[in-house]
């Protein structure tokens, strides 16, 4: 069910990857990055300059599946070991974590840094602590955070894309820091095109119309917290109408909410990361206060360090640091209620 | 924390309305129809040793020997006053014992002579009078004490004393046309009952049910709105009256109890029969049936059922037992017999296990805190950290966090849910085990 919210994303992945790849490819004179996938998109004979929607999803699936089935395979290996190793049965979340994964990477991502932030987040993140259901952090996203850490330029600095138009939430604060609203304007990004997803970036988290539609899903049959969603887009909104209102706002300071969440991987992180049920609080008021801290520190990341990528991966890792301390306050406030109450 | 009692004055007594928001009705087949079936007779009924938490117990007539019915059979070591009498007259034809030698259950094969023990009833009796009335009639034992939901000591004085007048277990049978049909010996033996304690006596029943009462200012009536488990005294305690440590109890006992102590109080003797539902989806025909206390389940459902293989429950599905072997008879307090046809034999692929359908099949798995827990939780309760503190038997937090007010029936739905599949209703009786040490 988790993997089925994922089809929107994966669609809006698909077209706006293919869709970049294809624009700067065009911007650059139709003259390639030369790579395997460049070669892979010449070899079924799209044409550049005048693209249809088929070369769209073709371009898209070239960079979009090789990512994903490279994750899945790697993270199904050290599944395979450890269940062997365990003596138990293969555990089926391989899957949605290869996903979300492959939606938190750039497109132009080296298929050998995938083994090797596959391998971290199923190892380190998932099987040291015992497996599925027992991570006190969501193993998709030790895997991209061990990425945005060990190879932070090749993840941000590829020439053909940078040289293009940058990063949707990496080059985009960093612009807006130098140049205000211009900066925007200058990469060609606007609100509606950052909410239908038209703009580069982690190539499944461009699209909040397509992170609402599975949003709505996952809210529907009940799978994700809402309020952990609603913790998170209220600490958010706190955080980013504080820091607006601040007296020397200036940079990404200035920056209002509904930016915030358009751009990066907020939308995304919010819906699909962050409501990883082992790697939250387990008491509903705990639910509300992580959701709002989560929200509140990816604000307070972008606005403290605008040259940092995002900051959505290390404030959710942070909030679910915080969650065993949030629900071990909340069950103390039970207690106590209870001790008053029984007199 | 979600409901607010709001308290009003609508009759003469105090009125007290309660909302719970969380749970779960679950919806496996026709509900039985409110006709009671008279016409049912059983060749046997057995006392179960398992309806009562810890009881050590002396056998006072074996096997072979006659018993009339009302008669006690068995007795509570520890407290001899307390005995356990026979459903119906006739031979004791088997004492069953399991594992450690508890015992299971001793089975009386009828004789339909219908002989019965009758009690001499004082003409205004007192809290003591009533006490032993129900003491010699075997009717203490219906009475629960929480916390540990055992059988409360003679001489004890409650907190509170609760009537459960309200069933929300799938498919229980309507206790206000029960109460209904039979409305003057509810009376008698409600007001027989408040005798037993000075104590508040709350009538925990759905809104709008017009109890047959003496006007009291000992009674209040609580009313309990929304789905399972609104109907648990687990969830009345939780709402009216929390337990706190320092040894307080609140009793509790059922609607049906009470009927049958009012058939005491006016021919002495209890009423020997319950009104049970035969219903579930294996069930050709669901219906409310008389039968006799403890009777053989074997004898209700022949030929009531769809063919196939069925798992006959005594209870609800969510906390009865399965009725088998030695334990193939009603339980003391359950009030109907569920029906379901075993599920199917046929054997899935690893990957339909393990992927499609991992809440249902599939090996136990970790407990994963969707909010889901506390969709169903009883109200009040942090369901997450309280399953997980009787996972690991951390006594004094699953006590700090309301184990005390729960037995295993308020479990129940979240051992239903939980993905785990774990059964939390034998980890918390271990809990209360260890706890109960502690206060001895």
């Amino acid at each position: 069910m988790r993997a089925l919210a994922t089809v929107p994303v994966l669609v809006a992945a698909i077209l706006n990857t293919g869709y970049q790849y294809l624009v700067a490819v065009d911007v650059a004179g139709g003259d390639g990055p030369h790579d395997w996938r460049d070669r892979a998109v010449v070899s079924f004979g799209i044409d550049v300059s005048d693209p249809i929607v088929v070369d769209v999803i073709v371009a898209g699936l070239v960079h979009v599946l090789p990512v994903f089935g490279v994750a899945l395979l790697t993270g199904l290996v050290w599944d395979l070991v450890f269940a062997a190793q365990r003596q138990r049965r293969l555990e089926s979340g391989v899957f949605v974590i290869a996903l979300i994964f492959t939606l938190l990477m750039p497109p132009a991502v080296s298929l050998i840094h995938v083994v090797f932030g596959m391998s971290f987040a199923t190892v380190f993140g998932k099987h040291v602590f015992g497996g599925e259901g027992k991570t006190f952090l969501n193993p998709a996203l030790v895997g991209a955070a061990i990425m945005q850490i060990s190879f932070s330029a090749a993840l941000t600095g590829h020439p053909l894309w940078t040289g293009i138009a940058g990063y949707a939430g990496t080059r985009a604060f960093a612009n807006y820091h130098q140049q205000g609203p211009d900066g925007f304007a200058w990469m060609g990004i606007d609100w509606w095109g950052s909410f239908v997803g038209n703009v580069p970036g982690m190539m499944g988290t461009t699209s909040v119309l397509a992170v609402v539609l599975g949003g709505a899903i996952l809210l529907l049959t009940r799978i994700a917290s809402w309020r952990l969603i609603g913790g998170q887009l209220l600490g958010m909104i706190f955080m980013a109408t504080l820091v607006n209102g601040l007296a020397g706002a200036a940079g990404v300071a200035t920056l209002a909410w509904y930016w915030h969440l358009v751009l990066g991987s907020f939308a995304f992180g919010a819906v699909f990361v962050a409501t990883d049920p082992a790697s939250s609080a387990s008491t509903n008021a705990g639910r509300w206060i992580q959701g709002f801290v989560a929200g509140a520190l990816v604000v307070i990341i972008r606005v403290a360090n605008p040259a940092h990528p995002d900051g959505v991966i290390a404030a959710l890792l942070l909030a679910s640091i915080l969650a065993p301390l949030i629900d071990h306050i909340a069950i103390w406030f039970n207690v106590r209620r209870r001790a008053a109450r029984d007199g | 924390m979600d409901e607010a009692p709001n308290t009003s004055d609508a009759k003469s007594y105090v009125r007290t309305h309660v909302n719970i928001k969380h749970g779960m009705n679950l919806q496996i087949g026709a509900s039985p129809v409110s006709v009671i079936d008279r016409k049912k007779s059983v060749t046997s009924a057995a006392l179960l040793g398992g309806d009562f938490n810890a009881v050590k117990f002396d056998v006072l007539i074996g096997e072979g020997a006659r018993v009339k019915a009302g008669e006690p059979v068995l007795r509570n070591r520890h407290r001899p006053e307390i005995v356990f009498t026979a459903p119906l007259s006739g031979n004791v034809t088997a004492v069953t014992r399991g594992t450690r030698r508890a015992l299971q259950s001793v089975r009386v094969t009828a004789d339909h002579e219908g002989e019965s023990v009758k009690i001499d009833i004082p003409s205004a009796p007192g809290m003591r009078d009533v006490r032993d009335l129900m003491l010699q009639s075997g009717l203490w034992t219906t009475l629960r004490a929480r916390p540990f939901g055992r059988i409360p000591d003679p001489d004890g004085e409650p907190k509170a004393l609760l009537i459960t007048a309200i069933d929300t277990s799938p498919l229980a049978p309507d206790p206000a046309f029960i109460i209904a049909e039979y409305a003057d010996k509810f009376a008698l033996g409600l007001d027989a009952i408040r005798k037993i304690t000075d104590a508040p006596l709350y009538v925990c029943q759905r809104p709008g049910l017009d109890v047959p009462v003496y006007a009291s200012e000992q009674v209040r009536i609580a009313e309990f709105e929304g789905p399972h488990p609104a109907g648990l005294p687990g969830t009345h305690i939780q709402s009216l009256c929390a337990i706190g440590f320092e040894r307080a109890e609140v009793w509790h006992i059922g609607y049906q109890d009470v009927i049958s102590v009012g058939h005491l109080m006016e021919t002495g003797r209890p009423w020997f029969n319950r009104v049970v539902s035969l219903a579930g989806p294996a069930v050709l025909n669901p219906r409310l049936m008389s039968v006799p206390l403890g009777a053989c389940i074997d004898d209700l459902v022949a030929s009531e059922l769809r063919g196939g293989s069925v798992r006959v429950i005594s209870g609800s599905v969510l906390s009865g037992h399965t009725a088998f072997g030695a334990v193939a008879y009603l339980g003391q307090r359950h009030h109907q017999i569920t029906a379901l046809p075993e599920a199917s034999g046929a054997k899935r692929s690893w990957w339909e296990q393990s992927v499609l359908d991992t809440g249902l099949g599939g090996e136990p798995g970790p407990l994963i805190p969707t909010g889901d827990y506390e969709a169903v939780a009883p109200p009040g309760v942090l369901p997450v950290p309280l399953l997980r503190a009787l996972l690991v038997g951390d006594t004094e937090r699953a006590r700090e966090l309301g184990a005390l007010e729960l037995v295993e029936e308020d479990l129940s739905l979240l051992s239903f849910i939980c993905p785990s599949k774990t059964d939390y209703g034998p980890l918390l009786r271990h809990v209360l085990d260890e706890l109960q040490k502690e206060v001895r």
